[in-house]
């Protein structure tokens, strides 16, 4: 490409002209920029291991794996407070009112948490992850195990303190798994960790009203009994379209963030 | 936020702001350097540019453009480059090819728009954001400030996210171009 009429292709006027730029843009597109990337994220994130992330690596026998579990944005220290800090509330809540929020507020948690596991554009590690040896997919479900176990010892724990009935305690783990799909499924198709936790939190609120709507019950929704099967269905379902999403030649598809 | 805020941040530690700057001028740099040196070579100089980007923006002194100052970096880089693969001819001759403007080939420069006009239809459906972007800029060969008037988005998003689109242009043309 020369250029635009009037343009020098000198190196002196390219390095200050815009224009001129993006033209010459197109002349290297057989250099890999995303790994250039990569190798420069490489170093620029390159920091010294830690205890933790060097028994993890051992434990997982994969240093690369190990650092991205530690790196997940839903795993850090201000993620977990502000986890235990709602469902401390949602404790307080089901003493007061006699409502299960606890059992309500666990499921919405864990599909955001999930749908954080994820993150292009919110993660730097995510990126360097991209430079390890394990797979994208391998990485994500390292991730989603441990966030998804966090979060339902954590709601576990709360239901334990609030008292809840027992069919309670144990009824919002299947609305969670299937909440947590979601917010994977909404994250990794819409490469948008916020379209993850807004699918997520949509979709819980939308089958809690409903439930609501017909028995006057906001139990309802973690009483599953007839709702067993849709909770099956929608899980399967949102994890066949994760599995989609992140299938190496989408992923190569850079979509706009 | 302009190229001068941008390498501010990056002197202050800020690593999307040095991601948004390789956006900015990688593509560039990158088909600057393509001239002389194979796609690999580009990626090592690539990466040891942005680095010391990362390393050298507290040194950054302002009074010219930042293309000019990250370009100053890549062809030291390409230099060094060549110094330590034992390319002595190409060291000394590389200063002066990547400063010396292309020979200039209308015929050529035609063709490549036409494979270009070609390439769109790999880029989806006429109303896809990315080719529209493609077909603006690259085609109809229109200023970036008419682009950006045009989409209604700052020139610094054009120039984003022709970075974004390059890896579906590139599949579009055959890998290389």
């Amino acid at each position: 490409m020369g250029g635009m009429h009037g343009h020098s292709d000198g190196a002196a006027h390219v390095a200050t002209c815009a224009d001129c730029q993006a033209r010459a843009g197109l002349r290297g597109l057989d250099v890999d920029l995303n790994r250039v990337w990569i190798g420069v994220a490489g170093e620029v994130w390159a920091r010294e291991v830690g205890w933790v992330e060097r028994t993890a690596g051992r434990l997982l026998r994969s240093p690369g794996l190990a650092r991205a579990l530690l790196t997940t944005p839903s795993l850090l220290l201000s993620w977990l407070l502000a986890s235990v800090a709602v469902l401390a509330i949602g404790v307080l809540a089901t003493h007061t009112s006699g409502e299960p929020w606890v059992a309500l507020l666990a499921p919405g948690l864990a599909g955001a948490a999930i749908a954080y596991a994820y993150g292009p554009g919110i993660d730097p590690a995510f990126e360097l992850s991209r430079s390890m040896v394990v797979s994208d997919r391998v990485v994500l479900l390292a991730r989603g195990l441990a966030v998804f176990a966090l979060n339902a010892l954590l709601g576990l724990a709360a239901s334990l303190v609030a008292g809840q009935a027992v069919g309670l305690t144990w009824g919002w783990l299947v609305p969670m798994t299937m909440v947590s799909a979601l917010g994977l499924a909404g994250a990794t198709l819409a490469r948008s960790a916020n379209t993850g936790v807004a699918v997520a939190l949509a979709g819980w609120a939308m089958i809690v009203l409903a439930g609501r709507a017909e028995t006057r019950d906001l139990a309802a929704a973690v009483t599953p009994g007839d709702l067993l099967p849709l909770y099956f269905v929608g899980t399967a379902l949102c994890l066949v379209a994760a599995l989609y999403a992140t299938n190496g030649r989408r992923s190569e598809v850079t979509l706009w963030r | 936020m302009d190229d001068d805020a941008l390498l501010a941040a990056v002197a202050a530690g800020d690593d999307q702001s040095l991601r948004e700057l390789f956006e900015r001028h990688a593509p560039w740099v990158a088909g600057r350097l393509r001239r002389l040196l194979a796609p690999s070579a580009v990626e090592d100089v690539m990466q040891e540019t942005f680095v010391a980007i990362w390393r050298g923006a507290r040194t950054y002194q302002g009074g010219g453009p930042v293309g000019a100052w990250i370009w100053g970096i890549a062809r030291r880089q390409a230099a060094l480059w060549a110094r330590r693969h034992g390319r002595a001819d190409l060291e000394r001759s590389l200063e002066t090819m990547l400063e010396r403007p292309a020979a200039d080939d209308p015929a050529a420069a035609a063709a490549n728009r036409a494979d270009l006009a070609q390439a769109l239809d790999g880029l989806g459906p006429e109303a896809d954001a990315q080719r529209e972007l493609v077909r603006l800029v690259y085609v109809e060969d229109r200023p970036l400030a008419d682009v950006a008037r045009l989409l209604g988005v700052p020139e610094g998003t054009v120039k984003s996210r022709l970075f974004t689109v390059r890896g579906r242009l590139r599949a579009a043309l055959g890998g290389g171009y």
